[in-house]
């Protein structure tokens, strides 16, 4: 007992580090056997070695990826509950050796051994069990359209629930997974091989390797609106949940400029209590969680926005001697000029920048880059979903921070590997093409502010239009590509069909709510992607250029078309044909070229927000699901 | 203001610590003078009930007590006690026992087990009101103060003037601190002057005895309207709030007690003037204290962990102190013979 006198005269709260007695025993047991390349895994709070890893290389990662697509067909042709029963066991396996889980992703990332235990650890259990009941009710398996395993390149930062997220749907929608963890953080995945391989999962179905990666470019931080009437203390609460805690990105803060000099008070004397140190200390809010380029990188940054007139506040404490830390930073008046707006901060400053109205937030917001998720601080709800709605962003939540349910989350994109495919540059002839189709499409604001009926309605009458003059189209289309009119007018009818049913669809878009935890709704907003680029196969028949183009329009997107080139027929008669011309300007604009080349020119220009080629979408959905994304609004609520 | 007004005429350093503006540690800061009421700081505040909730249960996962210091943490939060009987039977005879209790609470024994360099006492005995000179006469020459609850406690449903009269009263009898209830439909109506004309005369009717304002947030419900009635009690001149009567259905919780910790904090930023703070009813055990003690660190700092801004009103709280005090002491369980009765 420490001497009470000094306590009472002190109390301190009298935190001391956790021990790591599971990964030390996993660590000393592990042997890795003789290879040509290894790495050295480094512990960042301590900057010492902490163990090896084999590298593999493009031929093993070629190897593993062929073993992990034989695995494909019985793993996809087991039933649902089979599956299921699989991903419980990979829940139990992970509950059961969780310390060990814990321990290890705080040593090799410096991430606090609480979040690790009481936030990452959970999240990753029930990720799994989720998903056990998704592969249970599962009525059939969509054949895989690609027969290769579902492969990511981990992120370095949070490996647990990374892995968790994206192992876990993939495995109960019977695809396998291929995951490459980075050279400098891949014990935890390492470790959770092992784990599914104790848990008796096939062989092939889960394969981790560990690969040579590039530090981790900087995830924009998440974005915080505070308007007036918010609850001031929460929002500070909220920042140090995050932007204090995570510490790998730092946030961009709206605040209403009448309350920004309250909460900028509020936020120095709330720096002062976090804790940043050794992670394994349960205390420890703020990691070791920087590396020496970001670092210097921040350095850099702060500097220059203190010169350009930003006052810079740090926490008081001192930081440990060794180690990849970064005390807390707040940032006030920091203008979208300043070098701490724009881009994506690589360390833990809460950068603070004033707005008047919301609709300046909203251009603020825009400025400030692309957002992933941002939260929205106000006491009354027609402002707080005004702006929900309005912000341009994945996820966005209201008066909270860091709400995840694996009930609501999207599964998480594949990455390829190498990172970057070479793909075609596109010509100067192809980019012009492009440049100009943007101009024309920025010009169809009407078609994205319509509401769904009136989209519904104007497809419809596509569909009206079509029929009523089938009998001339069908003669210009018998004409140009030999088919018998009889042929070409029911090629018509189906188009026509296809078109209605796609306006009704148009009406029944919007989105779902979920509401599966107290105190809680979430809105899952069908929202569409803005301006796409849909680039045909050749040959596609009218019905296929349809089958895509109707969904996106429907879906409220803006379309730029390489049109398919059926043989005798001028890419302008097709537009022709379908009555595109009906539309209000802007919403369909065709692209003239070389196809490879228009894709490459599409894929690269920032407004064009997504490329389909009809190669890899479905044509027959009765949904707009895949012409649209989904915006998640969280809404907790309560007196 | 404009922030590059700021950053161009005071050096950098300076505004940082501007805008920082701790809450440094001041012995014997002076009484809440009050303020004139101010309606506008009433209305705007604002309570997300979620976030409360949310930060509460992120103090108890991040900020916990270590074992080789709990001890001294239990010792502090005894000294914070006002110990309380306030029942219909409460006699003479009862109070003096408590009272003896009150400047002994822990044997002598476990003072020296413990390390303590003296025996600690309770913060203060708190009664009704002719219960105030039996507790004077037997708590003679600790130093230990009697509060008295008055204003028609626990409801507060009498008329004005009989309520003033009993604070009269009982601080003829010696009460040197009197715990005033509000009227909860003022706080429920929405008439902050009224409710803060009656705590101001409350506050007159003390003279130099401390006014501990009780808000009922049993009573009063939502959130924002603890904080509301929380600011207006300050403004009148409350020396502490105070959640609950005990005596309602749900008395003092740890969202409750944010909240109002919170309103104390924006009180002090404004004006410059310390309020204290006194949950009361709901803190039974010995793992309770310390989580009211570690919202009090974190909130406020330091400062609000002593017996002149920081009481607990409680009774049964005690024994359980003492007890996990002697199994961390003796580190083997202690017949119930051993804790002198309260």
């Amino acid at each position: 007992m420490a001497a009470i006198e000094e306590v009472l005269r002190s109390m301190d709260d009298g935190a001391s580090p956790a021990a790591t007695d599971a990964a030390d025993a996993w660590l000393t047991a592990r042997t890795v056997p003789e290879a040509a390349r290894t790495t050295m895994v480094r512990n960042p709070a301590r900057d010492t070695p902490l163990a090896s890893a084999v590298l593999a290389d493009l031929t093993d990662v070629v190897a593993v990826t062929a073993a992990a697509s034989d695995a494909v067909p019985a793993w996809a042709a087991l039933p649902g509950g089979e599956r299921a029963r699989h991903l419980r066991a990979l829940a139990a396996l992970v509950r059961s050796r969780g310390t060990l889980l814990a321990e290890l992703q705080t040593l090799e990332t410096g991430r606090p051994i609480r979040a690790s235990r009481t936030i990452d650890l959970p999240l990753a259990i029930r990720t799994f069990e989720h998903h056990a009941g998704a592969a249970r009710l599962a009525v059939e398996v969509a054949p895989a359209r690609s027969p290769e395993p579902c492969r990511w390149m981990l992120p370095a930062a949070r490996p647990l629930a990374a892995l968790a997220e994206r192992v876990a749907p993939a495995l109960a929608a019977g695809r396998t997974a291929l995951l490459m963890a980075p050279a400098k953080a891949p014990l935890t995945a390492l470790a959770f091989a092992e784990i599914c391989r104790d848990a008796g999962l096939p062989m092939g179905v889960v394969t981790v390797v560990c690969v040579a990666s590039e530090d981790d470019a900087t995830e924009p931080g998440t974005l915080f609106v505070v308007l007036a009437d918010a609850d001031l203390d929460a929002a500070v609460e909220g920042v140090a949940e995050t932007v204090w805690s995570d510490g790998t990105a730092g946030s961009c803060l709206l605040v209403q400029e009448g309350v920004a000099e309250r909460f900028g008070q509020k936020l120095g004397r709330r720096l002062d209590t976090i804790r940043t140190g050794d992670p394994l200390d349960p205390s420890t809010d703020l990691g070791a969680v920087s590396t020496p380029e970001r670092r210097a990188d921040l350095h850099q940054r702060l500097e220059r926005a203190e010169r350009d007139g930003a006052t810079l506040v740090r926490a008081a404490a001192a930081l440990p001697p060794v180690g990849w830390f970064v005390a807390p930073v707040l940032a006030m008046g920091v203008e979208p000029a300043s070098a701490l707006f724009g881009r994506p901060i690589p360390g833990p400053v809460a950068a603070v920048t004033t707005f008047r109205t919301a609709g300046e937030a909203l251009a603020l917001a825009e400025n400030s880059g692309r957002t992933r998720a941002a939260t929205i601080w106000s006491s009354g709800i027609d402002a707080a979903l005004d702006l929900a709605t309005a912000v341009r962003a994945d996820t966005v939540s209201i008066n909270a921070v860091a709400l995840v349910d694996p009930a609501v989350s999207p599964p998480v994109v594949e990455d390829t590997w190498p990172v970057r495919p070479a793909s075609a540059e596109p010509s100067a002839k192809a980019r012009d093409a492009v440049a100009r189709g943007v101009a024309a499409a920025s010009k169809a604001g009407s078609w994205v502010r319509m509401a769904a009926q009136e989209r519904a309605a104007a497809l419809q009458g596509l569909a009206d239009a079509l029929l009523a003059r089938a009998a001339e189209a069908a003669a210009r289309l018998a004409a140009a590509t030999g088919v018998s009119l009889a042929d070409a007018t029911r090629d018509l009818e189906v188009v026509a069909e296809r078109i209605a049913v796609t306006a009704a669809l148009a009406e029944r878009s919007g989105g779902r709510v979920a509401a599966t935890q107290p105190r809680q709704i979430v809105l899952l907003l069908d929202e569409p992607y803005g301006l796409v680029g849909l680039t045909c196969r050749s040959d596609l028949p009218l019905l296929g250029l349809v089958a895509l183009l109707m969904p996106a329009l429907a879906a409220g997107n803006r379309v730029l078309l390489v049109p398919p080139r059926l043989p005798g027929v001028a890419p302008g008669t097709i537009a022709a044909l379908l009555g595109l011309g009906a539309l209000p300007a802007g919403t369909v604009t065709l692209l003239d070229g070389e196809p490879d080349s228009l894709a490459a020119a599409l894929a690269e220009h920032p407004e064009v927000a997504a490329v389909w080629s009809s190669d890899d979408t479905r044509h027959d959905e009765d949904d707009l699901s895949r012409a649209s994304r989904v915006k998640v609004v969280w809404m907790p609520y309560g007196v | 203001m404009h922030h590059d007004t700021i950053s161009r005429s005071r050096a950098p350093t300076a505004v940082a610590e501007l805008l920082r503006a701790p809450l440094a540690p001041e012995p014997g800061h002076r009484r809440n003078p009050g303020t004139a009421f101010s309606p506008a700081q009433v209305e705007n505040r604002q309570v997300n009930a979620g976030a409360v909730e949310r930060r509460v249960e992120t103090l108890r996962v991040q900020r916990g007590v270590g074992a080789a210091v709990e001890a001294g943490w239990l010792v502090k939060a005894l000294t914070c006690i006002d110990l309380t009987t306030l029942a219909g039977d409460d006699t003479p005879g009862r109070v003096a026992r408590l009272c003896a209790k009150a400047r002994r609470p822990l044997g002598d024994d476990l003072v020296e087990a413990l390390g303590l360099a003296e025996a600690p006492r309770v913060a203060a005995i708190c009664v009704y009101p002719t219960m105030v000179a039996p507790a004077v006469k037997a708590l003679r020459g600790s130093g230990i103060p009697v509060a008295s609850v008055a204003t028609g406690f626990p409801a507060g449903l009498t008329p004005l003037p009989q309520r003033l009269d009993e604070i009269r009263y009982a601080v003829g009898e010696g009460a040197r601190e009197i715990d005033i209830v509000i009227t909860r439909a003022h706080a429920l109506l929405g008439e902050w002057a009224a409710l803060y004309d009656e705590v101001a005369a409350m506050r007159e009717a003390c003279g130099d005895a401390h006014l501990k304002a009780i808000l009922a947030t049993g009573d009063l419900k939502a959130l924002r309207t603890v904080a509301q009635a929380s600011t207006v009690a300050m403004q009148a001149g409350a020396d502490f709030i105070k959640t609950s009567t005990g005596k309602e259905e749900v008395n003092a919780t740890l969202p409750v007690s944010l909240v109002m910790v919170r309103a104390l904090r924006d009180f002090g930023d404004l004006t410059g003037e310390r309020v204290g703070f006194k949950p009361a009813g709901g803190l039974r055990t010995a793992a309770d204290a310390l989580r009211w003690l570690v919202l009090m660190k974190e909130e406020l700092g330091r400062a609000w962990l002593e017996p002149d801004l920081f009481r607990i009103g409680a009774s049964s709280l005690l024994g359980d102190i003492e007890r996990r005090l002697a199994d961390l002491a003796f580190r083997r369980p202690s017949p119930a013979a051993h804790f002198a009765l309260a």
